[in-house]
C-alpha cells in the first residue's frame, strides 16, 4: 500500500472545502493547527488507480485559503509554514476558473517551491456558464504540471484529479516550470550552467535554486553560505543582480518578481483563456448594486441582523427552557438518589448545575452559527464589512466587528466565538476585549432589580435603555483607548475580496454549525465543569456543624411554617457568610468600600463571576429571603431600597455593566483569544475600568443627593 | 490623481502604488498592480470604503489605501 500526503492549497472562495467533500465521502477530521486558532481539516481515503492497479492511502490536508505565500494573516503564515516545512508529497492547487489570472499568481509561487504540483481548475461549470473557456492542455504545457478541470458542485473531474495526483507522485521529480522574462531567464541560465559545471549536489533542481538565489531567499543563502562553492558563486550572483537592477530600474527584488509573476499570469491567461460572451454586469454585481447601496445598504443589513437576533434569542429560548427544566429535574433526581448530603450536593449543585449552564447556551450557539455560516458562505459577510467599516474604523475596529459586538447583547459566549470571522489578529483581540461592554441578557435581571428599586416604574424602561446604550458607547471608547495605548501598531491595510454571491451548500453549513457546537461543548464543558465545582466548594465549605445543628433544633421547635423559613434563611446566610466565598468577600470589602458597597454586595459581585443570574439569587440569600427570588420580587426590591443607598446602587449597576462576564464566557474567551494570559489582561482591564467608573458614579451621585 | 478621488462608475488604469512593502504585496496578490484596469463599482456612505472590479473579481478597499493608489481614468 502506498501512502500519499496531499496539501490542498488555494485562494479563499475557490471551493476548496467543497472539493474535499466531493473527493472523499469519508469523515473530515477537524482540529486546529498547533498553537493557533486556525481550523485544520484533514481527510483519509483509499483509492485504487485503474491504470497502475495499485492501491493508495490518500491523506489530504486542507490548508487555510491564502492569496499569496506571504505572512499577512495567521492563515497565510500557517499555509506558508506548512508548505515550506511540512511533510507532504504533492500540492493540489485549487483554482477558481472564473478568475484565472489572479489565481495564477499564487500558482506561480507554488511552482517556485519546486514541489510536485497538480492544478485543479475548479468551478469549471460556473466558467462555462459565464462563457469562459480554458484550454487546460495548453495551460498544462505552459506550467509543466497536470491541469484538471473540476467542479465540486457537479462532481466533475474528480476521478481524473485523483489519477493525476497518483501519476505525479509516482514520477521522480517535478516537471513544473515557471517562465520569466528574457532578462531573468538569461541570468538563471548563467547560474545553472555554473552549478552544473561544478556538478553541485542539490535537492532542488538548478533552475529553482537559481531563482531562489536571485530572489535572495534567506534559507538558501544561509545554507550555501558555508559551502566552498560560495566563493565562486558570489560574483556570478552579484553580476546577475546588477544586470537585473539595471533592466528594471529598481533594486527592489520583491517588486521585480511581483512584476514577473503578473506578466506571466497575464500572458498565460491570454494564451489559454477565451471569453466568448462578455456580460456587462453579472448577477453578483446586480445584487451588489442593491445590497451595498449607499443609502439602502445599511437598513437592509440591520433588518437581516434583527431577524437573526430574533431567531437566536426568541426561538433559542424554547429549547433553552426545556434544557433548563431537564437539568433541574436531573439535579432533583440526583438529590433523591444520593441524598441531601455532601455527595448529593456536589453532584446536583456542583456538577449538574454547572454542566447544565453550559449546555443551556447550545441552542443559541447553533442558531447564531447557522446565521453566521449563511452570511459567510453566501458572501454577504464581506459586504457587511464594506458597509460598516467606515464607522467602526474610527474606533480602531473592523467592519466585521459589528456581528460579534451585537451578539454580545444577547450572550457573550457566542459573541466571543463569532469574533472568529475577523481574520486579523489585532482586530480580533480588540473586538474580544470589548464584547463584555455589550450588556448580555443575563445581566438584565440585575438591572431590572436595581432600576425597580431606585427609579419610578415609568422611567425604569428608559433607565434600562440608558444602561445598554451607555455600555455600548463605553465599549467603543474603550476600543479607541486600547487601540491607542495597547495596540499601538499601525493599522493593518483593509483589502478584502468581495466574493461572488453563491447559494450555500447545506452540507457545508451544517458541518460548520455542528463543529462549532461540538468544540464548544468539549472545550468549554471540561473547564466550566471544573470551575463550577470549585465555586460550589467555595460557597459550601468549610462546614459548620455546630451552627447547622443549633439552627436545626430551632427550626424543629419553630411553631409555624413562616418562622421555619425565616430561620432556614438565617442559617443559609450565616453559613454563606462563613464560607470561603464569604470570607473572601469580607476580606475584599475594604477594596469596594470607596464604591459604597457593603460585604453583601461584594459577595454578590463575586458570585456574579460564575454567572450573572447568580447575583440576584445571592442578594436574595444575603438579605435573608431565601434563594428562590426573582428580580420582580417586590419584597427583595424593597429590601434593596431600604438597605442600599442610592449612590451605592448606581455604582453597583455601573460595576455590573463593565466587569467580567460569566465563567462560561471567560473560558470561551481564553480559547478564542489564544491563551490564559489574555484572560488575565481582560480581568485587570475590565475590573479596573469598572472600579474607576463606579467610583466616579458613586461620588457624583452622592454629591448631588 | 488617486483612486479615492474618483466617482462611482469610473473606469481606469492603475499607474503606481505609493505604499510600503506589505500593502503593495497584498494589493498585488489581489491583482491590483500597475497597468491593471479597473472599474469603481461602489462607494460607501461617507466615502470610507470603495469597491473595485479588477478582472473578474471585486475588491474592497479603505479610503486610506485608495489614496495611495495613483490612477488615470479613461
Amino acid at each position: 500500500m502506498n501512502n500519499i500526503n496531499v496539501a490542498l492549497v488555494g485562494q479563499p472562495n475557490v471551493g476548496k472545502s467543497m472539493l474535499i467533500n466531493t473527493i472523499s465521502n469519508s469523515k473530515l477530521k477537524v482540529g486546529n493547527f498547533s498553537g493557533v486558532t486556525v481550523d485544520k481539516a484533514e481527510v483519509d481515503f483509499k483509492y485504487c488507480d485503474e491504470k497502475s492497479c495499485k492501491d493508495y492511502n490518500i491523506h489530504i490536508i486542507d490548508l487555510p485559503g491564502t492569496y499569496s505565500l506571504s505572512e499577512y494573516t495567521i492563515e497565510e503564515r500557517v499555509t506558508k509554514n506548512f508548505l515550506q516545512n511540512g511533510e507532504y508529497d504533492v500540492i493540489v492547487n485549487v483554482i477558481d476558473s472564473t478568475n484565472l489570472e489572479r489565481n495564477l499568481l499564487l500558482t506561480m509561487q507554488l511552482l517556485e517551491l519546486g514541489k510536485k504540483v497538480v492544478v485543479a481548475l475548479n468551478m469549471s461549470d460556473e466558467a462555462d456558464r459565464e462563457g469562459i473557456e480554458i484550454d487546460e492542455k495548453q495551460l498544462s504545457a505552459i506550467l509543466g504540471v497536470p491541469c484538471i478541470k473540476t467542479s465540486a458542485v457537479k462532481s466533475l473531474g474528480v476521478d481524473e484529479l485523483k489519477s493525476a495526483i497518483v501519476t505525479v507522485v509516482d514520477k521522480h521529480k517535478s516537471d513544473s516550470k515557471v517562465v520569466y522574462s528574457d532578462t531573468i531567464e538569461e541570468e538563471i541560465e548563467k547560474i545553472v550552467s555554473f552549478l552544473s559545471e561544478k556538478n553541485y549536489k542539490s535537492d532542488l533542481c538548478y533552475e529553482k535554486l537559481a531563482v531562489k538565489l536571485l530572489q535572495e531567499d534567506v534559507i538558501i543563502y544561509k545554507k550555501m553560505h558555508d559551502e566552498p562553492i560560495w566563493i565562486e558563486l558570489l560574483p556570478i550572483i552579484r553580476g546577475a543582480l546588477t544586470h537585473i537592477y539595471l533592466h528594471y530600474e529598481t533594486k527592489d527584488l520583491e517588486d521585480i518578481f511581483a512584476e514577473e509573476r503578473h506578466s506571466f499570469a497575464r500572458g498565460a491567461t491570454l494564451e489559454v483563456q477565451k471569453v466568448k460572451i462578455t456580460i456587462k454586469e453579472n448577477l453578483t454585481q446586480k445584487i451588489d448594486s442593491i445590497l451595498i447601496h449607499k443609502f439602502f445598504g445599511i437598513p437592509i443589513f440591520l433588518f437581516f441582523m434583527w431577524s437573526l437576533f430574533q431567531l437566536t434569542f426568541e426561538v433559542g429560548s424554547i429549547p433553552m427552557n426545556l434544557i433548563d427544566k431537564f437539568f433541574v429535574a436531573l439535579g432533583d433526581g440526583a438529590i433523591a438518589i444520593f441524598g441531601d448530603g455532601e455527595i448529593g450536593s456536589l453532584i446536583s449543585d456542583g456538577i449538574i448545575a454547572g454542566v447544565g449552564a453550559v449546555v443551556m447556551f447550545l441552542p443559541n450557539i447553533m442558531i447564531l452559527f447557522l446565521g453566521i455560516a449563511l452570511l459567510e458562505t453566501t458572501g454577504y459577510m464581506s459586504r457587511v464589512a464594506f458597509l460598516l467599516d467606515g464607522f467602526f474604523h474610527k474606533f480602531g475596529l473592523h467592519g466585521k466587528s459589528f456581528i460579534p459586538l451585537v451578539t454580545g447583547f444577547g450572550c457573550s459566549v457566542p459573541a466571543y466565538m463569532a469574533a472568529r470571522t475577523l481574520k486579523n489578529e489585532k482586530d480580533r483581540l480588540l473586538t474580544l476585549f470589548i464584547i463584555g461592554f455589550m450588556s448580555c441578557g443575563a445581566r438584565l435581571p440585575i438591572y431590572v432589580l436595581f432600576a425597580g428599586a431606585f427609579f419610578a416604574q415609568e422611567s425604569a424602561g428608559n433607565i434600562l435603555f440608558l444602561i445598554y446604550i451607555s455600555g455600548a458607547l463605553l465599549g467603543l471608547v474603550a476600543a479607541k483607548v486600547l487601540n491607542v495605548v495597547v495596540f499601538k501598531s499601525e493599522d493593518e491595510p483593509f483589502v478584502m475580496e468581495m466574493p461572488k454571491y453563491r447559494l450555500p451548500s447545506m452540507k457545508l453549513v451544517w458541518h460548520t454549525v455542528w463543529n462549532n457546537a461540538w468544540m464548544y461543548l468539549k472545550k468549554a464543558g471540561t473547564y466550566i465543569l471544573a470551575a463550577s465545582m470549585l465555586i460550589w466548594f467555595a460557597s459550601s465549605y468549610p462546614k459548620y456543624p455546630l451552627i447547622e445543628e443549633s439552627y436545626q433544633t430551632k427550626i424543629k421547635l419553630a411553631s409555624n411554617q413562616e418562622s421555619k423559613k425565616v430561620l432556614e434563611n438565617e442559617m443559609n446566610l450565616e453559613l454563606l457568610e462563613n464560607s470561603y466565598l464569604g470570607i473572601i468577600g469580607k476580606a475584599s470589602e475594604p477594596l469596594f468600600a470607596p464604591l459604597g458597597f457593603d460585604w453583601k454586595m461584594t459577595v454578590a459581585l463575586q458570585t456574579g463571576l460564575a454567572a450573572k443570574e447568580v447575583v440576584v439569587s445571592t442578594l436574595g440569600v444575603l438579605y435573608a429571603l431565601g434563594d428562590e427570588v426573582s428580580e420582580e420580587d417586590n419584597f427583595l426590591v424593597e429590601q434593596i431600597r431600604k438597605n442600599i443607598p442610592f449612590a451605592s446602587g448606581v455604582a453597583f449597576i455601573v460595576f455590573v455593566m463593565i466587569y467580567l462576564p460569566c465563567l462560561a464566557a471567560s473560558m470561551v474567551f481564553v480559547k478564542e483569544a489564544g491563551g490564559w494570559k489574555y484572560l488575565g489582561y481582560l480581568f485587570v482591564f475590565t475590573t479596573v475600568t469598572a472600579w474607576i467608573l463606579s467610583f466616579i458614579a458613586y461620588n457624583i451621585v452622592k454629591g448631588f443627593s | 490623481m488617486n483612486l479615492a478621488e474618483l466617482e462611482k462608475g469610473t473606469i481606469g488604469t492603475i499607474l503606481k502604488i505609493n505604499a510600503g512593502k506589505d500593502l503593495k504585496q497584498r494589493l498585488s496578490s489581489f491583482g491590483i498592480y500597475k497597468g491593471t484596469k479597473f472599474e469603481l463599482k461602489a462607494i460607501s456612505l461617507g466615502g470610507n470604503t470603495l469597491e473595485l472590479k479588477v478582472g473578474n473579481s471585486l475588491i474592497a478597499l479603505r479610503k486610506g489605501e485608495a489614496q495611495k493608489i495613483e490612477v488615470e481614468y479613461n
